[in-house]
């Protein structure tokens, strides 16, 4: 007993650590416009105008009072606006957009800095094929487990980088007595395809990053390519209040811009695992395509396909 | 040249060592030798054909016999032939004939090989060194000789040898008592004959032994890591940041073996047993050609070979580990062996006391050393040796019980309990054969098979019910590397005044990126066993090389070689390097030096790492195709002081160039293995420059070391910090080490350290902005704000400084003796910073949030520590 106690007390101090607040002369840096717009054709305009803080603020951002913004669209000018500055997002609605379209946007605050912001909406890859198959996969923390197998083929346009991300929602319809009820959740699917991870290090209990279905053409160039996931099939199961799922397969074609400011919030959200919490990893840049600020201006695109299923 | 001729049973009483008192310094050689004849009885009796001068103006007061002869006859050589108490002093015709003298530096008592060992002539200034199994040869010109070794903390051994033919001798060599302060003046090796290197460390084992420790493990790392120009990568970890260079740049050998992971408990402790450990060697610059394959350093640590007399043991109990040590003679004076083991027992502790737990935890390491060598005969003998180490932490959950069933397979009532379980753990096997020969007398060769394989592993078991039957599933993951070896380095002692050291190496390297491995078992039916995942990198490496130490002038020391390597990459193609080695040392006294030194060296591995700290997942990987390999240039310039014997002053500029090195991308990092390894890495130079002094005392009651390093390390990668220089990671500037040994008595010694360093280079946000959640996130990310980052590397951490102390209470027994250790790590409890973050805090009162920047120390208090020892 004396020994167990001595030990856990030598444990104790071994591992004790301790956190103090230190002082250490920041460099000051002046506020930067940060500009956000998400842009998919046939869409609405959703736009973000807002300034940085210091890191020792307890705000995550500032807001611009007098904000303005030009938008561009193949070249044309389509007009100034003032910005709410009430508003996280402001929407603009009488602003249609096209795949194709080269997209400009210009921000400024009234008497201060001017950012800028060039994109474009990619055409949609469309999925060719959906196949699913019912399958038993092994699994070795709980043996097997039934499994939805997908295949979903496209055609990756050759010459150009392509940045994709696949991405597949369960929604579900039924009701509560007279109300109608109303379910949606993003399926979170096995990533093992080539596509995701190309890298020899993993494995799967030495898991990587998951960079929620963002890969790119880097072994597809051109190709048709027959990309397999596999989906639990407990998301098929209906549950008490639905009548009708659908299981819908999106295949985003991405821009550099998103898909490169994408993957650098998510390493730097962290790494989870064994060293969760742990700060001591390299500092990850974050993507930007702001011109004299920070944000991310883009155009999306995708194709869906999807399997219905009724009670 | 004088030459002596004696009888051979002459020893250290020979009349030529008496001393003479000179009343006058001016004489002819006809009165000095009356003189000599008056005062010391001997007689002289000499040829007419002698050179004898009417007046000699001499500097000495107090000659010995001998100098006073040397100095007399200078002009004309001549043997001395010592019969009795009568000198025949005969002149010399021609150039004397000379025989070779080898042998081996040993201790008396164990005949353990000292490494390192002076062995020189104190009057003719010829010398040279023991190699790492304490054999030496050098050549003599015929007659009278006195032979010296020199060893620290060993009284001089003397051999006096009417040599007339080639032979051997064994220096057997007495520990001295420390308290014998007298005994340390007056027996310093002549400068002539030492060492040129510069940026080389030998540092005392048992010095080591004495330096205070985190709950007393003593540790060889730690201890390199106080030397001046060596860094510790944080607080308590045992990595070695060696002038600028990151950790996968030291070479780390154990019996002439490459260990890649020299690590215990996360970095914590490292593995080497410190009571296995014969010598340890730690080169920062002026890299000898014989050494090749890493940028920054050099650690060389041979192992004990094993008690040839005695059966003699080392048992210790400390708070973390309990070790036990065992050598002696397999067949006497044929055949000895030496076996040491350590292992840490959390795991035994925390499973008492998790009796009643339904999930139980296990943490341990152990070492495992052992060395046999065998005499096939005066010329060879063979060497086998053996490191196996590991860590492994695991858990055991999800307790089951699983029926049993009868042999007609029907289910009983009765059950067995069953858990699933994870475990996760690296591990070292190192083995080596070695066959040393000695051609003829002066050429020796060591011969080695190695094989060296670390891995980082992770497994996991479970049980679970298939179809109604109880199955086991299991999954591995391992990645690491393997080498398989031959080598051979051959010793040439062509005469005194070269030693030159040739061989080369072939090298089979296995890199294992990362493999799992499958085992599915259904109860009454074969496992399926399936490998998938990275496959296996088999790339081959060679290495040859060239140097020799020689005298370019009687001042003027100079050791010169060439290294030469190839690397074969994926595609067949070769890399190679052809690197100069160069250094040199001129003496300006007898005891104070200059010494320079130019070397280029290349390294064909290297280590991606997880973090910036040391995580077993850090994988090493080979050059490619894409990555070339990383280079680095080193100058220095030292000064080198010897105040008295075992005591010295140096000083050391360097300037450190490094190409191609490696740096994770800003927009990945290790766990990104969406992206080709390849491809997420980045390449750069790299600049270090700095000054080191070092004030080292291997001697006497008060012994130790006072280390200043000035340093400067910068990185620059056109894909980092826009491209713009910035701080190393671990550059100090400041750097002080202070760490001293005082021996009150035989039964109480005391060891303090205390450390100084600038704090380390971390890059800092400096402003916060919007993040909003993505239109196509899969799931909803924690942060709400983005971080931006201006400049890498561009603050510092708070300074970082410690103090330490320990005490040894020593007593001798019947059987042997006990040694009490004890101590204080951090002793004023300083809280020095491991990592820093910001963080948000709420006054309670007020309500009111602010925002701070924290710092995490990891050892913030006062750690005692104690251990109990036992010599037998």
């Amino acid at each position: 007993m004396l020994l167990k106690r001595l030990y856990i007390i030598l444990l104790t101090i071994g591992v004790l650590a301790c956190e103090k607040d230190i002082e250490l002369d920041l460099n000051t840096q002046s506020d930067k416009l940060v500009m956000y717009a998400f842009i998919y054709p046939d869409s609405t305009l959703n736009f973000h105008l807002s300034k940085s803080r210091s890191i020792l603020s307890v705000e995550d951002f500032g807001q611009v009072e007098k904000g303005r913004f030009q938008l561009f669209v193949n070249d044309n000018f389509q007009g100034a606006y003032i910005l709410p500055s009430d508003t996280t997002w402001s929407k603009w609605p009488e602003f249609t957009f096209r795949s194709g379209d080269n997209l400009r946007i210009n921000a400024y605050e009234l008497n201060g800095d001017t950012v800028k912001a060039e994109s474009y909406i990619p055409q949609a890859i469309n999925i060719l094929d959906l196949d699913t198959l019912s399958v038993v996969q092994d699994v070795a923390d709980n043996g097997t487990v039934q499994m939805l197998k997908s295949k979903v083929r496209f055609q990756d346009p050759g010459g150009q980088n392509n940045f994709y991300q696949l991405l597949v929602i369960r929604e579900g319809w039924g009701t509560i007595g007279s109300d109608p009820y109303y379910t949606r959740k993003t399926i979170i699917y096995d990533k093992d395809d080539a596509v995701f991870s190309q890298g020899d290090q993993s494995g799967s209990l030495l898991p990587g990053i998951d960079f929620q279905g963002l890969f790119t053409d880097a072994i597809i160039d051109g190709k048709t390519y027959e990309l397999t996931i596999y989906i639990p099939r407990d998301n098929l199961f209906f549950d008490y209040y639905e009548d009708k799922i659908r299981i819908t397969y999106y295949l985003y074609h991405h821009t550099f811009d998103y898909y490169s400011y994408f993957r650098s919030i998510i390493l730097a959200d962290g790494y989870g695992g064994f060293y969760e919490g742990l700060p001591v990893f390299e500092p990850v840049k974050i993507h930007t395509n702001i011109q004299n600020g920070l944000g991310l201006v883009s155009g999306m695109n995708f194709d869906s396909d999807s399997l219905v299923f009724e009670k | 040249m004088l030459i002596l001729l004696v009888n051979p049973s002459l020893n250290g009483q020979n009349v030529l060592y008496k001393q003479v008192e000179l009343s006058t310094t001016t004489g002819s050689t006809q009165y000095f030798l009356s003189e000599i004849e008056r005062q010391t009885n001997i007689v002289f009796s000499y040829s007419n054909q002698l050179c004898f001068q009417e007046e000699h103006q001499l500097t000495m007061q107090l000659p010995t016999v001998r100098q006073l002869l040397d100095a007399l006859f200078i002009n004309c050589p001549s043997n001395y032939i010592v019969r009795g108490s009568k000198i025949i002093i005969q002149p010399i015709d021609g150039e004397p004939q000379k025989f070779v003298i080898k042998g081996y530096v040993l201790d008396s008592s164990s005949k353990e090989a000292l490494i390192q060992a002076n062995v020189y002539e104190p009057e003719l200034l010829l010398g040279t060194m023991s190699n790492n199994f304490g054999f030496f040869s050098i050549s003599m010109p015929k007659g009278f000789v006195h032979l010296s070794s020199s060893y620290v903390g060993y009284k001089n051994g003397h051999h006096y040898i009417n040599l007339e033919r080639d032979t051997t001798v064994y220096f057997m060599m007495e520990p001295k008592a420390e308290l014998d302060e007298i005994a340390v003046v007056g027996e310093r090796v002549p400068g002539a004959v030492k060492s040129t290197r510069t940026g080389t460390i030998d540092v005392p084992i048992e010095q080591i032994k004495k330096v205070p420790v985190y709950l007393g493990e003593v540790d060889i790392v730690k201890s390199i890591q106080l030397l001046p120009g060596i860094q510790s990568g944080g607080e308590g970890f045992s990595e070695l940041y060696v002038r600028g260079g990151g950790p996968d740049q030291n070479l780390v050998l154990m019996d002439d073996v490459p260990i890649y992971n020299a690590s215990h408990l996360l970095g914590f402790f490292s593995i080497f047993n410190a009571d296995a450990v014969n010598n340890v060697r730690v080169i920062k610059g002026g890299f000898p050609a014989r050494y090749g394959g890493r940028l920054s350093s050099v650690i060389d640590i041979r192992m004990y070979d094993g008690n040839n007399e005695d059966f003699k043991g080392v048992a210790s109990i400390g708070l973390l580990s309990s070790k036990l040590a065992v050598e002696g003679p397999l067949i006497k004076d044929k055949s000895s062996f030496s076996v040491s083991l350590r292992r840490t027992y959390f795991d035994v502790l925390t499973s008492v006391w998790q009796l009643k737990e339904v999930d139980k935890s296990r943490y341990y390491f152990y070492d495992f050393n052992t060395k046999l060598n065998y005499k096939l005969s005066d010329n060879d003998r063979l060497y086998f040796s053996a490191y196996l180490g590991k860590d492994q932490y695991g858990i055991s959950y999800n307790e089951q019980f699983i029926p049993v069933e009868s042999p007609d397979g029907k289910q009983t009532e009765q059950t067995v309990k069953t858990y699933d379980e994870s475990d996760i753990g690296w591990r070292n096997y190192v083995g080596s054969v070695r066959w040393i020969h000695t051609f003829g007398n002066k050429l020796f060769a060591n011969t080695t098979l190695a094989y060296s394989d670390y891995r980082f592993f992770i497994d996991q078991t479970l049980n679970y019910m298939s179809d109604g039957v109880w199955s086991k599933g299991s999954q591995n993951y391992y990645s690491g590397i393997r080498d398989l070896s031959a080598k051979i380095d051959l010793d040439y002692m062509p005469s005194p005044k070269h030693y030159v050291r040739f061989g080369g190496s072939a090298i089979s390297h296995t890199f294992y990126p990362g493999i799992d491995v499958v085992l599915r078992e259904i109860a009454g039916s074969t496992p399926v066993d399936t490998t998938f995942g990275g496959t296996a990198m088999h790339r081959p490496e060679f290495r040859f090389y060239v140097e020799d130490d020689f005298h370019l002038l009687p001042r003027l020391k100079v050791n010169m070689g060439g290294h030469f390597s190839l690397f074969q990459t994926e595609s067949g193609k070769y890399y190679w390097s052809a690197e100069p080695r160069l250094s040199a040392r001129f003496l300006i006294k007898d005891n104070f030096s200059v010494k320079m030194a130019y070397s280029q060296m290349t390294q064909y591995m290297h280590l991606l790492r997880t973090a910036t700290v040391a995580m077993p997942t850090d994988l090493w990987l080979p050059v490619s195709d894409q990555i070339a390999p990383m280079r680095a240039t080193q100058n220095a310039l030292g000064f080198e002081y010897e105040i008295s014997k075992g005591f010295n002053v140096s000083l050391e500029l360097y300037y450190k160039k490094l190409q191609d090195i490696l740096a994770y991308k800003e927009t990945t990092g290790y766990f990104d293995f969406a992206s080709d390894w390849q491809s997420k890495l980045t390449v750069g130079n790299g600049e270090s420059y700095g000054f080191e002094l070092l004030v080292h005392r291997k001697m006497g009651n008060l012994t130790g070391w006072f280390g200043y390093t000035y340093s400067k390390s910068t990185n620059q990668f056109d894909e980092l910090n826009n491209g713009k220089a910035f701080p190393a990671n671990f550059d100090r500037t400041h750097d002080i080490s202070i760490y001293s040994t005082y021996q009150f008595s035989k039964k109480v010694d005391m060891g303090v350290t205390w450390t100084f360093g600038t704090g380390n280079p971390i890059t800092l946000p400096e402003t916060k902005y919007y993040a909003p959640q993505l239109p196509t996130a899969e799931a909803n990310g924690n942060a709400t704000y983005n971080q931006l980052i201006n400049e890498r590397n561009s603050y510092r951490m708070p300074n970082f400084h410690r103090l330490d102390i320990g005490f040894n209470f020593k007593k001798e027994k019947r059987w042997g003796s006990r040694l009490w250790s004890v101590g204080v790590m951090n002793s004023y409890g300083r809280q020095n910073p491991f990592f820093l973050y910001f963080a948000d805090s709420e006054n309670e009162q007020t309500g009111e949030v602010t925002r701070s920047l924290k710092q995490f120390s990891l050892f913030p208090i006062p750690i005692p520590y104690v251990r109990y020892t036992v010599k037998f």
